[in-house]
């Protein structure tokens, strides 16, 4: 064929692929794409011929989510409830003790309730421009030098407290914090008095989790999972504090979030639950808080193996096992050139994500697995910008689990 | 005992725009974008052109994606829809009725890459998209996307013979304007 091998068409082909892609207008171009979509509408399945069984099933569905729906207002719910709301079912509470974010007057009635004795009006704020960073590990940071952290959005919460009174604070997705009167201390161990600033951050969403877990490194090979992170840091102008020695910080999460006990990093003690609503921990050092699930899980567990291809450094990823149906995540070990994940309940669905360098490269994998024993896994690694790493974190949370 | 992949991540993306879920259409399209806008950007005159033709053929995917039938790669369905729709649109910016050529075909014209090599990538692939619009087109499908001729008659409706007139007219036409380029690039340097 007198068209094969022909010099000029080597050229184009050559310098095509010497260009990079355009990537500079895609978000506006995405944006244009919107307009032409038609709003989101899920695909219906025909219903099938009525059967009088159905009827029954249609009263006790309606009766179960009537019942769920007159609990829910009850229950504590973030940004469910507004203020002219709150102070009508809570008459007999003194409204500045409790604290609460940028959206002050949409916390609910009973996350209220747990403030103590009188307190300084509070000072909510707007959110500062912080973002969560995502440091990647040392030998990463080496080798991944234009792409040390992945940023993911991160919503801080900023509140102003006096420090010599009894203060608590109501976050955005439910945890509450209560912080006794002088106890917060410099670094020198003297008590602070004054206003001080709190910032909490909480991860509470799927990718969230995942995001600030990969800076964790696994120690223990514990029945455990990380359900729920909170970032909580104190500060006095500049200056960093932390719990006074002797004195603690009560923590309260929401019962759907946690299941057990503290993490390894948040130095606490498991403290008494609040029936069925709230989990409460009471901390000794400010930072990294963590809870851990699947203590309690009776089922059997496995150990899972995952194989890294022989051209990609094993020290170079930071890996994780997320569950989905707790919503948890879960570091690995390292092991020659494999990620072992141990005590794994069998029949769990997880998510095995990576994230990692090789030369100049930036590596992902986002795979799904369903764990029914031990096993030697071999995923595929794909080249990936810091961008599209993200953004398959995101999607984890839009994805719906595959049944067989 | 075995572990189980229930599926890779693209199935489900593919399964969210199949109910219509933004998330997943955004994801789609971005994780397709750079491969599939450096095809739009050959047949188009500028990169908002270029997103133009991407966004109606993802509209196309997005529409059609129930038809998926996995039986070849996702990025190859998606890739093909791409480029018959900067096919169609070349067709309808054009507005040339194709003309049978036969026997027109002509020997390559013979190159050195080694000198050629030199200049920028940006400034060779402009040659292209300054083709006559059908020229550029042939010129696209058999060189940068790996068409043979009979497909790329079947595409166009036109006959084998009309496609490699076109190519090679392209080559012609290539040439003459690389050494154009290069002899304008020795003059700045030598000045």
């Amino acid at each position: 064929m007198p068209f094969d091998n022909n010099p000029l068409d080597d050229l184009f082909r050559a310098k095509d692929k010497e260009l990079p892609p355009d990537t500079r207008r895609m978000d506006a171009h995405w944006d244009q794409m919107q307009r032409l979509l038609v709003p989101a509408v899920p695909v219906k399945k025909p219903l099938r011929t009525f059967r009088p069984w159905m009827a029954g099933l249609l009263v006790a569905v309606t009766g179960a989510a009537l019942f769920f729906i007159l609990r829910g207002k009850n229950e504590p719910s973030a940004n469910t409830v507004n203020t002219a709301l709150a102070k009508q079912e809570t008459p007999e509470l003194p409204p500045a003790n409790t604290i609460s974010s940028e959206k002050d007057n949409q916390q609910p009635a009973q996350q209220k309730a747990i403030s103590t004795a009188a307190a300084p009006a509070a000072k909510p704020v707007n959110q500062l421009p912080v973002t969560a960073t995502i440091p990647v590990t040392a030998n990463a940071k080496k080798r991944v030098n234009n792409h040390e952290y992945i940023e993911l959005p991160q919503e801080p919460q900023v509140f102003h407290i006096s420090a010599d009174q009894d203060t608590a604070i109501l976050c955005k997705h439910g945890t509450t914090i209560k912080i006794p009167g002088k106890s917060l201390a410099d670094a020198g161990g003297n008590t602070v008095t004054g206003e001080v600033t709190m910032i909490v951050q909480e991860y509470y969403r799927y990718e969230d989790i995942i995001a600030a877990g990969l800076n964790r490194n696994a120690k223990m090979k514990e029945k455990s999972i990380t359900a729920g992170m909170v970032k909580f840091d104190a500060y006095r102008d500049e200056e960093k504090l932390d719990v006074k020695p002797g004195c603690s910080i009560e923590i309260r999460m929401r019962k759907d979030l946690i299941n057990v006990k503290a993490g390894e990093k948040s130095r606490t003690d498991a403290g008494s639950g609040d029936g069925d609503k709230m989990q409460e921990l009471n901390i000794h050092n400010l930072g990294w808080i963590s809870y851990e699930r699947f203590y309690n899980d009776t089922r059997p567990v496995t150990t899972i193996r995952v194989q890294i291809p022989k051209n990609v450094d094993v020290n170079q990823l930071i890996s994780q096992l997320a569950f989905i149906s707790v919503q948890g995540v879960m570091p690995g070990y390292i092991e020659n050139n494999q990620v072992v994940f141990y005590n794994i309940p069998v029949g769990e669905k997880a998510w095995f994500i990576s994230l990692g360098a090789t030369g100049e490269k930036f590596l992902s994998c986002v795979e799904q697995l369903e764990i029914k024993g031990s096993d030697l896994i071999t995923p595929l690694f794909r080249e990936a910008s810091p961008e599209q790493f993200k953004r398959q974190l995101e999607m984890l949370t839009a994805l719906p689990v595959k049944e067989q | 005992m075995k572990i189980a992949y229930l599926a890779s991540s693209e199935a489900h993306i593919i399964s969210g725009c199949l109910n219509g879920d933004r998330k997943c259409q955004e994801w789609l399209y971005k994780e397709h974008y750079p491969v599939m806008i450096r095809i739009c950007q050959r047949f188009a005159t500028d990169l908002d052109e270029a997103g133009g033709l991407y966004n109606e053929a993802m509209l196309k995917v997005f529409n059609k994606i129930g038809q998926f039938n996995h039986d070849g790669s996702f990025e190859g369905w998606v890739k093909r829809i791409v480029i018959n729709t900067c096919i169609d649109y070349s067709r309808r910016v054009s507005k040339i009725t194709y003309q049978p050529i036969h026997d027109l075909y002509q020997e390559p014209t013979p190159v050195m890459p080694e000198v050629y090599a030199r200049l920028a990538a940006a400034d060779i692939m402009q040659l292209v998209r300054e083709l006559p619009k059908n020229t550029s087109l042939v010129f696209n499908l058999h060189v940068m996307e790996g068409y043979k001729h009979q497909e790329i008659a079947g595409m166009l409706g036109i006959s084998e013979g009309t496609s490699k007139w076109h190519l090679n007219e392209a080559r012609k036409i290539l040439k003459q304007k690389i050494d154009h380029l290069l002899n304008q690039q020795l003059y700045l340097h030598a000045i």
